[in-house]
């Protein structure tokens, strides 16, 4: 188990793909359908070892099918599974070097804190020492210490989390599936777990595959998000390539609250046309700026007119919502503004800020410059990459981490 | 101050005893008194034209344990408890668990289980009687096949507590799988992927998840298959009418043959205090016993 910290990572984003390690988990086209609808559709991932990969989308997306697939909870109709190298598509769950974190939790109700802890050691026959030696370990790093003798209906809903956590701890695993751990806390509860399951994951050198749908959860935990959409991956990356270059308007919609503002071609002023006229992308294109790019001034004649119908003001930032030609606006800016009146105002953008999409097939037409982050340059597929008939391919499923 | 609150006290002492009314009415016609007056009864002689009924005591219980007839009774209704109760839990486990399994035609099968506990008793009786008739039943004419003479299943000493234990299980098993089916269906899947991932095969899960958590109602269960063992006898009045013999007479067959019979009242309800006492003090040692080493959710 190779403890990759953060140095470690960046050296591997900077690696030409053919130098790169292999990965520790791989998905080969695996495709798995109910009848009629369809969990995942021919899917290719790379997960490297250490990495936290999140996977996300809206409900039904696929992301839980693609777990349990790795887990070997369901077997794929079609494509292989691979772990370290090793094709696991038909071995059992716990032959897979695994653990999982489910949703419910899923603790024996009628067992102890320390009997769910040490079901699984228990079963695979450890001695009683190392029993003994890892439970205590997993206790104290979950802090339940003392509640060993309790028995789940006894606890909170976090406490329930650490016990469900520990467990997945102790069987010593390197790879931990999560199964949107965090759901069923609340608010506040889940941002400090959040961040505890963060540094567990350092900590332990573990590499996590963890389900969520929601946003900021994926941005906040992942070094690498695999966004999903019916079935597919629509974009794969770090969380600022999602951010900064979203691959379609899908991800551009998903990712970012509030949403990326999407102004239809015929509706985009002359001035605000960065670069667009000189390129012939043909057919119809949408060009998406985030609010927090949008700028609403009063007067201003070369933008696009906006009618303001509210502005929200939420201390660290203030939402302004506006009306315009091209549908509901929002921008969004650091602090309070001065006041607007009710009357004419214009938005407008930076040329670097806007993102040009198909409107037919959503994808991304623009390339987008390469982005500067804490993390070093990283490539951004062009948008011309090939992609198969169903247009979905063009995204950096392949990239590995 | 000191008055209302009194008077709330006595307002509510009032709610409860109106609440509890009608029970208590029912449960006094038709349980309390009738244990009283059985127990009243059992303390008289029988009483003829000639000689009227007079109080003995406990002449009529122990006039029963020196009856031979009273010991092989108990001692086949314990036969009949410990061959049914277990039997048949264990067959509605292992088919409850088969007919929750993901199996094509689920609905026939847990149908098909419950078919024998729609049946009223003394049809499955006659059923029955059917399958054990000597040289033309069906147990007999698949004997034949394989060469073995006919065999009087209900009309031999040896054969018909078994004969007609066998039908109880029959009748009973298919019951008790809907209990386990219901609290089956309780149980979150989860808890089995939960295992798998953790490496338990089918046989760890079922044995430290599963029975454990379907415990409360193999306790429910436990208690209605005792009380059946007591209460079940509708096909003896079919089968075997307690012979040959007395081979396969139980209590409650027995109180009322005594009773309608015989028409010896008063031993009939020294028997059924009996059975009472003796009912009594399981159901107290069982809930005593298994409470605490159940876990409720």
């Amino acid at each position: 188990m190779s403890n990759a910290a953060l140095p470690g990572l960046e050296r591997l984003l900077n690696m030409p793909e053919a130098m790169r390690p292999t990965p520790l988990i791989r998905l080969d086209s695996v495709s798995k359908r109910w009848g009629e609808s369809v969990g995942v559709d021919a899917v290719d991932l790379e997960i490297h070892e250490g990495a936290f990969v999140v996977l996300l989308g809206p409900s039904g997306c696929g992301k839980s099918t693609t777990l349990r697939l790795i887990a070997g909870l369901e077997t794929p109709d079609r494509g292989r599974v691979f772990i370290r190298d090793a094709d696991v598509t038909a071995r059992a769950p716990a032959g897979r070097g695994l653990s999982m974190v489910f949703q419910s939790y899923a603790l024996f109700p009628h067992l102890t804190v320390r009997d769910n802890i040490t079901f699984g050691v228990r079963v695979r026959g450890l001695p009683k020492a190392t029993i003994a030696e890892r439970l205590g370990r997993a206790v104290a790093m979950t802090g339940l210490e003392g509640l060993e003798a309790r028995k789940p209906s006894e606890l909170s809903g976090g406490q329930r989390q650490r016990v469900a956590l520990a467990r997945a701890i102790v069987a010593g695993h390197p790879i931990c599936l999560m199964d949107e751990p965090l759901s069923n806390l609340d608010a506040k509860l889940r941002h400090s777990v959040r961040q505890e399951i963060r540094a567990l994951q350092r900590n332990l050198g573990m590499t996590v595959v963890y389900v969520t749908h929601d946003q900021t959860e994926a941005m906040g935990m992942a070094d690498r998000i695999v966004l999903m959409d019916r079935g597919r991956i629509a974009q794969a990356g770090t969380p600022e390539d999602l951010y900064l270059a979203p691959a379609s308007m899908f991800v551009a919609g998903f990712i970012g609250s509030p949403p990326m503002n999407m102004i239809g071609a015929v509706h985009v002023p002359p001035a605000l046309r960065f670069g667009i006229l000189e390129r012939d992308f043909g057919g119809d294109w949408v060009i998406g700026v985030r609010p927090e790019n949008l700028e609403i001034t009063a007067g201003g004649d070369d933008g696009l007119p906006v009618r303001i119908r509210d502005v929200e003001y939420l201390g660290a930032e203030t939402l302004v919502y506006a009306e315009s030609a091209a549908g509901p606006l929002i921008a969004r800016s650091p602090g309070p503004l001065p006041p607007l009146s009710g009357g004419g105002a214009s938005a407008r953008w930076a040329g670097t800020a806007q993102h040009v999409f198909d409107s037919t097939t959503g994808r991304r037409l623009e390339p987008a410059p390469a982005i500067r982050s804490s993390r070093g340059t990283v490539p951004i597929p062009p948008a011309d990459q090939p992609r198969d008939a169903a247009g979905h391919r063009w995204c950096n499923a392949h990239g590995g981490l | 101050m000191d008055s209302i609150e009194a008077f709330q006290r006595r307002r509510m002492a009032l709610y409860g005893w109106m609440l509890a009314t009608p029970a208590l009415i029912l449960l006094t016609l038709f349980a309390f008194t009738p244990t009283v007056t059985t127990l009243w009864q059992s303390l008289f002689s029988r009483g003829t034209a000639r000689r009227p009924q007079q109080f003995i005591g406990l002449d009529n219980y122990a006039a029963l344990i020196n009856d031979p007839v009273f010991w092989q009774v108990a001692t086949n209704n314990l036969i009949y408890a410990a061959a049914t109760i277990p039997v048949s839990i264990a067959l509605a486990l292992i088919m409850a668990l088969w007919a929750n399994a993901r199996i094509p035609a689920r609905g026939v099968v847990r149908a098909a289980y419950f078919t024998p506990t729609m049946l009223p008793m003394i049809a499955a009786a006659n059923l029955w009687l059917f399958f054990y008739t000597p040289g033309l039943g069906v147990i007999d004419r698949i004997a034949a096949l394989f060469g073995i003479g006919a065999t009087n299943w209900l009309g031999q000493p040896d054969t018909a507590l078994a004969a007609v234990i066998i039908v109880t299980i029959w009748k009973e098993a298919g019951f008790f799988m809907i209990f386990y089916l219901a609290a089956l269906q309780t149980i979150p899947p989860d808890l089995r992927e939960a295992a798998i991932m953790e490496g338990a095969g089918r046989w760890t899960y079922a044995r430290r998840i599963l029975l454990p958590l379907l415990m409360p109602t193999t306790l429910f269960i436990l208690v209605n298959a005792l009380i059946n063992s007591v209460k079940l006898i509708d096909h003896l009045f079919i089968l075997t009418k307690g012979g040959p013999n007395n081979a396969s007479k139980l209590l409650l067959y027995w109180i009322w043959e005594t009773a309608f019979a015989y028409f010896d009242r008063p031993m009939a309800a020294a028997l059924t205090v009996m059975v009472l006492i003796v009912l009594g003090i399981v159901a107290v040692i069982q809930f005593r016993a298994l409470e605490r080493r159940i876990h409720y959710r």
